[in-house]
């Protein structure tokens, strides 16, 4: 008992209560009095804190944990824990060389497998439960062996009420969680700096090292290699993990349809054009990963990736078939596998294994019930003991008992007070040629609803001891040059899709900051009617409303003439919410701002720390947003607004520094521009083509330069007079005046020097021809012309702007089939109608 | 027995293709009972990538991929195959109780025996089906040899399961042919393959041409021949014999094997995965021809 050693007058209240509490198997109240050292050394820096020091540090951390955030539709969340878990240096040590026994193991016992299956000949691996499992990969025999090998593997660890460690599970297929384990020691070490430093912990960083040296191991005789990391997308809950890693490793993130094969070799469709990959370090299980040559079909699946990795054209990390380790056919004969591959007892067993006839004498209530088809099913010994009866009796050689895992507990810290919860540790080894390598902390967590980890829960960082202070001391070598090099060729590689996602975030970008200006200035014109309700106002607000209900001045931006209703200006306000929050209308800033932080969340890899702390922002405000109701008052809706903008302005302000553009940040720019060409020419066309009295129109012009930020500077400009010839000269044909259409042309086309091009010099492409057809049409275009009406009608300004939306629509149509076409789909046919043979 | 094989697949599309990439079986297997002297294959647009490997189950696979935009894709492989009937047909004095050879996979104590266990389990196209089981025992009374229990089964297939072309498609699961008693030559193969696992025996599935006869008096037409299918059943000590239960006959000097697999979807002979092209519009055209 850690209490007998430790006087509870010297102890923080907050900690003395737990400890107070009656606990059976605690890691810290029961276990923790073995080795009660390094939990002292924790809690002489933590006794001087308060409960509400510990609440603010808890506060901290979730506000700095990213992949806290699974997903912005799902209310799942990490939390994460003010407490670290302390493993004693001796206690790691025993775990440390169990756990590299047991990867030892797991790789002979893969070789065979995929090899000459002696195990499976000898009856040491039952031959025909392994031929069942759906891990069991045939194509793997096809595969070079080296092909076959673990590299990063997985376990999650308990301790047994024994004090024993226990395997629950192994993860050689994808293992999970590294992301978040690193994650959690950045933030650790920042919130709690000075515990680490006085606890000796044991760094990370030297696993991290050879952790990336192993992926660049098959890259470092190469000129120009590329590392790419393969995750299934944004729909992935481990989405953001991936990203996490992809930014740690300097790798390109990319998704099953971004990587092509051509003759043999894969390669990443890039804004470059076909870019060839040498590694790939995939978050894909094997089973589905080659659309073409397995019988499983994915859409996560790449064609023909089979044969490149059979002819050595790429190496996929992890290597394939080790999902097989997982199956009770394994993982139920290890003890026994130990002894004879190793000839050594297995230090870290899983629970003991009964078969059906056994358990029948055994205690039910210490037990559960599993299948060696199908591992999803656990029946619990006491409670499902009818339904296991049934079970077993129809097919009691498709199921085992095994025991019923008993988790210790350790203290997590929830709304100021100690709670014990149910632990479960996540250890990683690394395989090498130099033997394993074991990462000297763990992912600890606590999820009593599920033991599934994927879902979320409650984690902790885990500390290591370390004995001295020189262990610190790590000896690195130096890489050699060809190494160092690698990341710096990586910069520039960027995925169509991703370079696509880019061009749609500067669209949501503009689109979102301009309705939300709008909004505002017609938020601003009706309340002042009601105050003033005169001729002109009223048919200024009316305008202004049509043009917003009918669409033509927001996204969609409708071209057709405007319908003329019946304005009822007390209906303002349901318009000025229909724009807001309503999630029917297409163009409404909740909708627009979703869209934002989707896009925004496929290109988080490129996103500096800052910028994803906006998506969250953003993510809120959806939100709010979603649960404000038809009589929200106008002053809410404003104050909304403020908050709106001001993340879209501090996320402008976030990215604008951040990204280069080898990365493709002139593609948002591009997006940009586009979005607010379409905006200033909608404006024009919807509200300023009717000629009116001049109050009326100068009215309108009034709002339509309000939209636009634009309206001192015409009043400056065009002091003696201003009529809509003016309004129309400053928005659309001043080259110089960065708000005005023809600035922006200027501006999309010097963006467009950044492309690719594959035109012989000399040459123009499609898209620059769209955009120089637009230029001109501006330069050789007189304001005259376009304030001229003809039966009340600016014909020509309709017609003029109905052109420059032809050249932005086919601009944005070249720029998808060049450059984005990774958009087409591929379909799987089986070629052989076999009904047609005869007899 | 020397038969020389022309069997072409021409696929043809409603819109462009941009570039699919390919997986053929269609390179006839050498092993104890036939050997492969010489084997061609012809794409039509020709393939920018072309490469042979062998797959799990020793089948030849040829990867290829047509990176040539179009409109029409053909393959036509040619080969001549040799076909060894007496080691075929040689299987007196090998034969044993079916029950003892159910025993001999069941502890399979030799890498042989091994092999041939994995081909005692169910498999995704051969469900072990509600009254398979006792369909079989009806052929496998408890003292009946392997052969003759297969030969009864394939029987029993042959006359109680009617040949019907337009009945099935490659997706029709098994329990409705077994139901329906209707098929064609894969679908008879898949069931006597349920058949002879439930019961413990190892079965595979093997694709392959027959030979076809005109009607008396008529010349043989160009590209009447047809792709087929069958099964065999592993006997220790000797290997595997098939058996033809859409024929009704022991496939001697007529049969010719491509692959062999759990099921169809082992061996099936030309898969691809295709970028663009809309609908598509398939022809087969199989030319067996006796060469001695």
């Amino acid at each position: 008992m850690y209490i007998k050693n430790h006087t509870m007058s010297a102890l923080p209240k907050w900690l003395s209560l737990y400890l107070n509490k009656v606990h059976v198997h605690d890691e810290l109240a029961n276990h923790g009095g073995r080795y009660p050292e390094h939990w002292d050394t924790l809690f002489k820096r933590l006794g001087n804190l308060t409960a509400e020091d510990l609440s603010s540090r808890a506060v901290e951390i979730s506000q700095l944990l990213q992949n806290g955030n699974t997903q912005p539709e799902s209310n799942k969340r990490w939390h994460f824990d003010p407490l670290p878990f302390m493993f004693s240096k001796s206690e790691w040590t025993f775990l440390e060389e169990g756990i590299k026994q047991r990867t030892v193991l797991l790789n002979a016992i893969q070789q065979d497998i995929y090899g000459e299956q002696k195990l499976l000949l000898e009856g040491h691996i039952p031959a025909q439960q392994l031929y069942q499992n759906s891990n069991y990969l045939r194509e793997g025999f096809s595969l070079p062996s080296n092909e076959l090998k673990l590299f990063f593997t997985a376990l999650d660890i308990y301790r047994a009420p024994s004090g024993e460690f226990k395997v629950l599970a192994d993860h050689c297929q994808c293992p999970l969680g590294m992301g978040l384990l690193v994650e959690s020691r950045i933030i650790a070490r920042r919130v709690m700096a000075e515990e680490f430093a006085d606890c000796n912990v044991q760094q990370i960083k030297n696993f991290l090292k050879i952790f990336q040296e192993g992926i660049n191991e098959y890259t470092q005789y190469m000129d120009d290699p590329r590392v790419v990391i393969l995750t299934q997308g944004t729909d992935d809950p481990n989405y953001n993990e991936h990203a996490f890693l992809s930014v740690y490793f300097g790798y390109t993130l990319v998704q099953s349809a971004d990587l092509t094969v051509r003759n043999g070799e894969v390669c990443l469709k890039s804004l470059q054009g076909l870019g060839k990959i040498n590694v790939i370090v995939r978050w894909v299980p094997d089973r589905s990963i080659d659309s073409l040559e397995q019988t499983e079909y994915s859409l996560h699946g790449i064609p023909g990736l089979l044969q490149a990795v059979r002819e050595g054209a790429v190496k996929v990390l992890n290597p394939f078939g080790s999902g097989v380790l997982s199956s009770p056919a394994v993982q139920c004969n290890l003890t026994h596998l130990s002894q004879h591959i190793l000839k050594q007892p297995l230090m870290i067993a899983e629970p003991n294994y009964y078969d059906v006839e056994k358990a029948k004498t055994l205690d039910w209530s210490l037990l559960e019930l599993a299948s060696y088809k199908d591992r999803s099913l656990k029946l619990d010994g006491s409670v499902d003991a009818e339904k296991i009866k049934t079970l077993i009796r129809a097919k009691p050689e498709e199921y085992y008992f095994q025991d019923k895992p008993v988790f210790s507990t350790a203290p997590f810290w929830d709304n100021g007070k100690l709670i014990s919860k149910p632990v479960v540790f996540r250890c990683y080894a690394l395989t090498t040629e130099n033997g394993v390598e074991i990462l000297p902390s763990a992912l600890c967590f606590s999820n009593e609803i599920s033991n599934d980890p994927s879902v979320s829960g409650w984690i902790k960082d885990t500390w290591i001891n370390t004995a001295s202070d020189t262990e610190l001391e790590a000896v690195v070598l130096p890489p050699p040059i060809k190494k160092r090099t690698d990341v710096a060729l990586l910069e520039g590689v960027i995925s169509s899709r991703t370079a696509e996602h880019l061009f749609w975030l500067g669209r949501y970008l503009e689109r979102c900051e301009n309705t939300v200006r709008i909004l505002r200035i017609f938020i601003d014109r009706y309340t002042e009617l009601a105050i003033y309700p005169d001729a002109i106002r009223h048919s200024i607000v009316g305008r202004f409303s049509n043009a917003i209900k009918s669409q033509h001045i927001v996204y969609p931006y409708i071209e057709q003439e405007p319908k003329l209703e019946g304005f009822d200006p007390l209906l303002s306000k349901q318009v000025a919410f229909q724009l807001l929050a309503d999630e029917q209308s297409a163009g409404s800033i909740v909708n627009t701002l979703k869209y934002l932080s989707n896009t925004a969340l496929q290109t988080r890899e490129l996103l500096s720390h800052d910028s994803r702390r906006m998506i969250d922002d953003i993510n809120d405000q959806v939100k709010q947003l979603r649960n404000t109701t038809r009589d929200i008052s106008t002053r809410a809706m404003q104050s909304i607004l403020d908050k709106v903008i001001g993340s879209i302005m501090a996320f402008n302000g976030s990215i604008t520094d951040c990204m280069p553009n080898s990365n493709g940040w002139f593609l948002l720019e591009i997006g940009r521009r586009i979005e607010r060409s379409i905006q200033i020419t909608s404006l024009s066309s919807a509200l300023l083509t009717e000629e009116m009295d001049t109050p009326k129109e100068l009215g309108l012009l009034e709002a339509v330069l309000s939209c636009q930020v634009s309206l001192i500077t015409h009043k400056r400009r065009y002091r003696m007079y201003q009529t809509i010839g003016t309004g129309l000269e400053l928005l659309l044909l001043d080259a110089e005046y960065p708000r005005s259409l023809l600035f922006q042309l200027e501006q999309i086309n010097q963006l467009c020097q950044h492309l690719p091009t594959k035109r012989r010099p000399g040459l123009i492409a499609a898209h620059e021809k769209a955009i120089l057809l637009s230029k001109t049409t501006c330069y050789l275009t007189e304001k005259d012309y376009l304030q001229k009406a003809e039966d009340g009608k600016r014909k020509q300004l309709i017609e003029f702007s109905h052109n420059i939306r032809m050249n932005l629509n086919t601009f944005c149509d070249v720029l998808l089939l060049q450059y984005f076409t990774h958009t087409k789909t591929s379909h799987k046919l089986n070629w052989t109608n076999i009904e047609q043979a005869q007899s | 027995m020397k038969y020389k094989i022309k069997h072409s697949t021409t696929y043809q599309y409603a819109d462009y293709v941009s570039i699919c990439q390919n997986q053929a079986r269609l390179t006839p297997k050498t092993d104890r009972g036939q050997i492969c002297h010489h084997s061609r294959i012809d794409i039509s647009p020709p393939p920018s990538y072309l490469q042979q490997f062998t797959d799990y189950f020793n089948n030849n696979v040829t990867v290829f991929e047509v990176a040539t935009q179009h409109k029409t894709l053909k393959v036509t492989m040619t080969s001549e195959v040799e076909l060894l009937t007496d080691a075929k047909a040689n299987i007196n004095g090998f034969d044993m109780l079916w029950i003892k050879v159910r025993d001999l996979l069941e502890s399979a104590n030799t890498m042989e025996l091994l092999r041939a266990s994995e081909f005692v389990l169910p498999s995704q196209l051969t469900p072990l089906e509600k009254g398979i089981k006792e369909y079989t025992l009806v052929s496998f009374a408890p003292d009946v040899n392997l052969i003759e229990g297969c030969k009864d089964l394939m029987a029993r297939i042959f006359h109680e399961f009617y040949y019907d072309p337009g009945f099935t498609t490659i997706s029709t699961p098994l329990s409705v042919v077994f139901a329906q008693k209707r098929g064609v030559c894969q679908d008879f193969a898949h069931f006597a393959l349920a058949c002879l696992r439930s019961v413990g025996l190892a079965g595979r599935y093997i694709s392959g041409y027959i030979e076809t006869m005109p009607p008396e008096g008529e010349e043989k037409l160009e590209g009447a021949d047809a792709t087929h299918a069958w099964f065999a059943v592993y006997l220790p000590n000797f290997g595997w014999v098939d058996f033809d239960p859409t024929n009704n006959v022991v496939p001697t000097d007529q049969h010719i094997t491509l692959a062999v697999g759990r099921d169809f979807s082992d061996v099936t002979p030309l898969k691809g995965v295709v970028f663009g092209g809309g609908s598509q519009l398939l022809d087969v055209a199989v030319d067996m021809i006796r060469l001695e």
